[in-house]
């Protein structure tokens, strides 16, 4: 069964038994449906938003909707043992050995960066293997990303600072799901859902990735969390620390802090939610030094300008410029005045 | 049926007034696909699956006039909604948005709606409205969609908060149905006065830029001031001067001014603004008032931005200046000479492959070796600029002055250096070489044009300035000219003895271009010209002589390359 028609049977018997399928990625409705649509029919996700709103995590969910399979043992192209298709596993037919891979680790992940280069993705000749067993010889090839992506999930963070000439590697296999291995006149087939992230045109430094590629994906706007949403976040992916309480009453403020950020013209690059979920892990530490065992809101004001003071930045247009602190202290204490 | 409203939709997107390019083939087949997935999801289709669908799949693929994502999905949703409830579609009629969104609103209606939101805001908050600025909407649901009708029309214009603003269209619009109804005697001419005036004083409100003005507004305001202060060979501008040349442009009747600019008040309150926001500051003389380098960095600044018409400019200027490779995992045939640790076995082997050949057949054609990154040089650049009297007319200065400060920027940002020779009557050095923007700026802004062309001094100068002390750098001369020079000096004439029949000043500038590419001194041109060809071959002699290169320039847009010459030029 191709891949993609495995992820659709999977989320859609989970709607059936009324299963929210993106469980642990908090975004509104509208958003949720656009990325399940997307999947079920079987195209190539990319998705679009500022750091830090949960990009990484629904990637991984949507890996968690496979199931286990089955892997001819020791194949690097992860053939399936009924039906091979590398030229290894091609030679020894009839004597495969058979693993299983479980679901969760059907996932491939390359970290986009300008220096990855097409090789990286492709696959390339090792010379210590060529040297030894010959450069004609199969084994000397060793597959990229892209073919280890057989079978699996393969999800590219930051497309965008990918060079262009290893996004056009990309462009092959999200049209025709395959890959030819030069020089070796093998072509594989690459039965894959790509999951991209890229972060929004605004971005200072983010490029943009190319017409045609942009043309191969489809493109869903994930925002920051609302409010509730983000305290159910803190409440499901923060670290809580043992002898120390943090009362719930105390989540709408940390939260507060993040969104009064996102909602300013002084500041350039908001606070992410991973910020709040530094305040809150923060606060519970210094009221553990402080030696208490309960974090007040003074811990929570000391934490938030921690995990401000590295992660926001103010716009230089701003009268705050030369003055961060006194923002992010006007900040917290609005938030707290606030709540 | 589902693929002809597929089809329907796809095909609006190309051929709406909006949108610069449409949908793909592709972006038809993932609509199609992806809709499936919301009637997945949902069991049924719903016209709210259809529109979802079609932002997901068909908003991040077309272009749209402003450019940005949050238009696309506008159109989009537009085009949608349209294609649903103006074709015959049995489900989507039953849950269609009853009323008002589906149709067009006759002229009438918009007028109707305008008036009664402009009295509305009145009775709301009489404070607001006096001030003539904002049309404050309550929050009831009857003026929702016609409100976002109006918008979506350009009638109005969200201000902060709840509030929305008219823009002059609507105004405009207004005015003329208080003539109409003056003319069928509805209101009696005082009345009619009364209520024109107040529009006017709302117009004016409305028209007033602040920092708001837009990128084209300011850019074409630049290039006036520039035209101003070129055609009186005169650094300072008075506003008097301003106000008339507006007058004498409105006059002319070729474009339309916007109406601060044919106010006297109104231009009063620009030229303030544009003070404000460092634009223009007061001469030092007390008078009037000059242009600043930043009124130069933004025009700069709007001609390579996307948004100045979706220019896409492939080429670069890069006048005879040396590139280098940027990637040292460039590789290249191995040749002569190569060291050993440059040889790069993966692509060596990888090329073996290629040509299916063994390891023992390697031959050195074969070695593959990378490109070794060469330290950075840096460059000199004197701009030597023409500031002749002929460079007066038809902006020609103003071209100048923009593809000097365009390359100056340039070359300060590959930490180069820059220095400014001017030349009219003689050359003369104005700028040693610096590596400070903002004095070769301000300086560039304030060039004025008078006098003959004298194009072999100015080189000569240049060529002195460059060579002034030792140094490494590249050395680059980029003369800025319309043209044929009419100059020399009368010393010169006699020690350098021209050929007889041949015009002395373009003899003597292609004489001292070859001395100064003799010693190491490339000189490229930016030739601003007519279009008649006239200098164009005295040009070509001239960068033959200096091994530099050309870039012609008769439009603004032509300038955009040089602009954009950024570090792959230098």
């Amino acid at each position: 069964m191709e891949l993609r028609e495995e992820l659709r049977r999977s989320i859609l018997a989970k709607m059936r038994r009324r299963l929210d399928p993106l469980d642990g990625f908090y975004a509104s409705e509208e958003t949720k449906e656009a990325i399940l649509a997307v999947v079920i029919s079987g195209r190539h996700l990319l998705l679009e938003g500022p750091p830090g709103t949960g990009k990484t995590t629904l990637a991984k969910i949507l890996a968690g909707h496979l199931q286990s399979m089955r892997v001819a043992a020791g194949c690097r192209y992860n053939c399936d043992p009924k039906s091979p298709q590398c030229p290894d596993c091609l030679s020894r037919k009839g004597q495969l050995e058979v693993i299983t891979i479980p679901g969760q680790q059907r996932f491939i992940r390359v970290q986009g960066s300008p220096e990855l280069m097409p090789e990286d993705l492709l696959g390339d000749i090792d010379p210590v293997v060529a040297m030894q067993c010959g450069i004609h010889d199969v084994r000397a090839f060793t597959p990229g990303k892209i073919q280890r992506a057989h079978r699996k999930i393969l999800f590219i963070d930051e497309l965008n600072r990918v060079p262009e000439r290893t996004q056009n590697t990309l462009i092959q296999v999200l049209e025709e799901r395959t890959t030819t291995i030069a020089g070796l006149d093998v072509t594989i087939r690459v039965d894959t859902v790509v999951v991209a992230t890229q972060n929004p045109e605004e971005y200072t430094g983010a490029d943009r990735i190319s017409e045609t590629l942009g043309d191969r994906f489809e493109r869903v706007r994930i925002d920051y969390p609302s409010p509730e949403q983000e305290i159910a976040i803190l409440k499901r992916y923060a670290r809580s620390f043992k002898g120390v309480r943090l009362d719930d009453e105390l989540l709408p403020e940390i939260v507060h802090i993040s969104q009064l950020t996102r909602a300013t013209e002084d500041i350039s690059r908001p606070a992410s939610v991973r910020a709040s979920i530094a305040t809150f892990e923060q606060a519970q530490a210094i009221a553990q030094l402080k030696g208490r065992d309960a974090v007040g809101r003074g811990d929570i004001g000391e934490a938030a300008r921690i995990s401000l003071e590295g992660r926001v930045e103010v716009s230089p247009n701003s009268p705050y410029y030369e003055m961060q602190g006194a923002l992010f202290d006007q900040i917290i204490k609005k938030a707290q005045g606030d709540s | 049926m589902m693929d002809r409203l597929i089809a329907t939709i796809v095909a609006r997107t190309r051929h709406h007034p909006d949108i610069l390019r449409g949908a793909s083939v592709r972006g038809a087949i993932a609509f199609k696909e992806v809709l499936q997935g919301f009637v997945q999801l949902q069991d049924t289709v719903t016209p709210e699956g259809i529109e979802n669908a079609a932002l997901v799949t068909l908003a991040p693929r077309i272009v749209t006039r402003q450019g940005d994502y949050q238009s696309a999905l506008e159109v989009i949703r537009q085009i949608v909604r349209e294609a649903l409830y103006g074709m015959p579609y049995d489900e989507a009629e039953e849950e269609a948005v009853p009323g008002e969104i589906g149709e067009w609103l006759s002229p009438e209606e918009i007028l109707k709606g305008l008036k009664n939101l402009e009295q509305l805001s009145r009775q709301q908050n009489p404070e607001m409205a006096q001030k003539g600025k904002t049309v404050v909407v309550p929050d009831q649901d009857k003026y929702r969609d016609l409100i976002q009708q109006l918008e979506s029309k350009g009638f109005l214009q969200k201000g902060d908060g709840n509030s929305y603003q008219l823009t002059q269209k609507a105004l405009q619009h207004l005015i003329k149905e208080l003539e109409q109804k003056l003319k069928r005697g509805e209101i009696s001419e005082e009345e009619y006065l009364r209520e024109k005036g107040r529009l006017e004083e709302m117009m004016t409100a409305a028209s007033r830029p602040g920092t708001r003005m837009s990128g084209q507004e300011l850019s074409e305001t630049v290039m006036e001031l520039m035209d101003v202060q070129d055609r009186q060979w005169q650094k300072e501008i008075s506003f008097e001067q301003m106000y008339i040349y507006y007058h004498i442009k409105s006059m002319s009747g070729k474009k339309e001014l916007s109406p601060q600019k044919r106010d006297y008040y109104g231009l009063m309150v620009l030229i303030g603004d544009l003070k404000r926001e460092g634009l223009i500051k007061d001469a030092e003389s007390g008078e009037g008032f000059v242009l600043t380098g930043r009124a130069l960095s933004a025009l700069l600044k709007y001609l390579v931005s996307p948004a100045s018409k979706g220019r896409e400019v492939k080429e670069k200027a890069s006048f005879g200046m040396v590139q280098l490779p940027e990637r040292s995992l460039d590789i290249r045939k191995y040749s002569m000479g190569d060291v050993f640790r440059d040889i790069s076995v993966r692509h060596t082997l990888r090329e073996v492959v290629k040509q299916k050949k063994g390891l023992s057949q390697i031959r050195r054609s074969d070695l593959r070796v990378f490109m070794r990154r060469r330290s950075r040089l840096q460059s000199d650049v004197v701009l030597c600029v023409d500031t002749s009297g002929s460079m007066g007319y038809r902006h020609k200065l103003a071209y100048g002055r923009l593809a000097a400060a365009g390359l100056a920027r340039a070359a300060l940002e590959e930490s180069g250096r820059v220095g400014v020779v001017t030349f009219d009557n003689f050359g003369k050095v104005n700028m040693p070489l610096t590596d400070k923007e903002a004095p070769l700026m301000d300086f560039i802004a304030g060039l004025r044009a008078v006098g003959n062309t004298n194009i072999g001094d100015g080189i000569n100068c240049a060529t002195q300035l460059l060579l002034r002390r030792p140094s490494k750098n590249q050395k680059h001369i980029v003369l800025v000219t319309d043209g044929r020079p009419n100059a020399v000096l009368e010393n010169v004439v006699a020690r350098f003895q021209p050929l007889k029949g041949r015009d002395s000043s373009e003899e003597y500038a292609v004489y001292e271009t070859k001395r100064a590419a003799a010693r190491g001194v490339s000189v490229s041109v930016v030739h601003v010209t007519d279009g008649d060809g006239n200098g164009d071959e005295f040009v070509k002699g001239l960068i033959k002589a200096g091994k530099g290169q050309l870039h012609k320039v008769a439009c603004l847009e032509d300038l955009t390359p040089i602009i954009r010459a950024r570090s792959h030029a230098l």
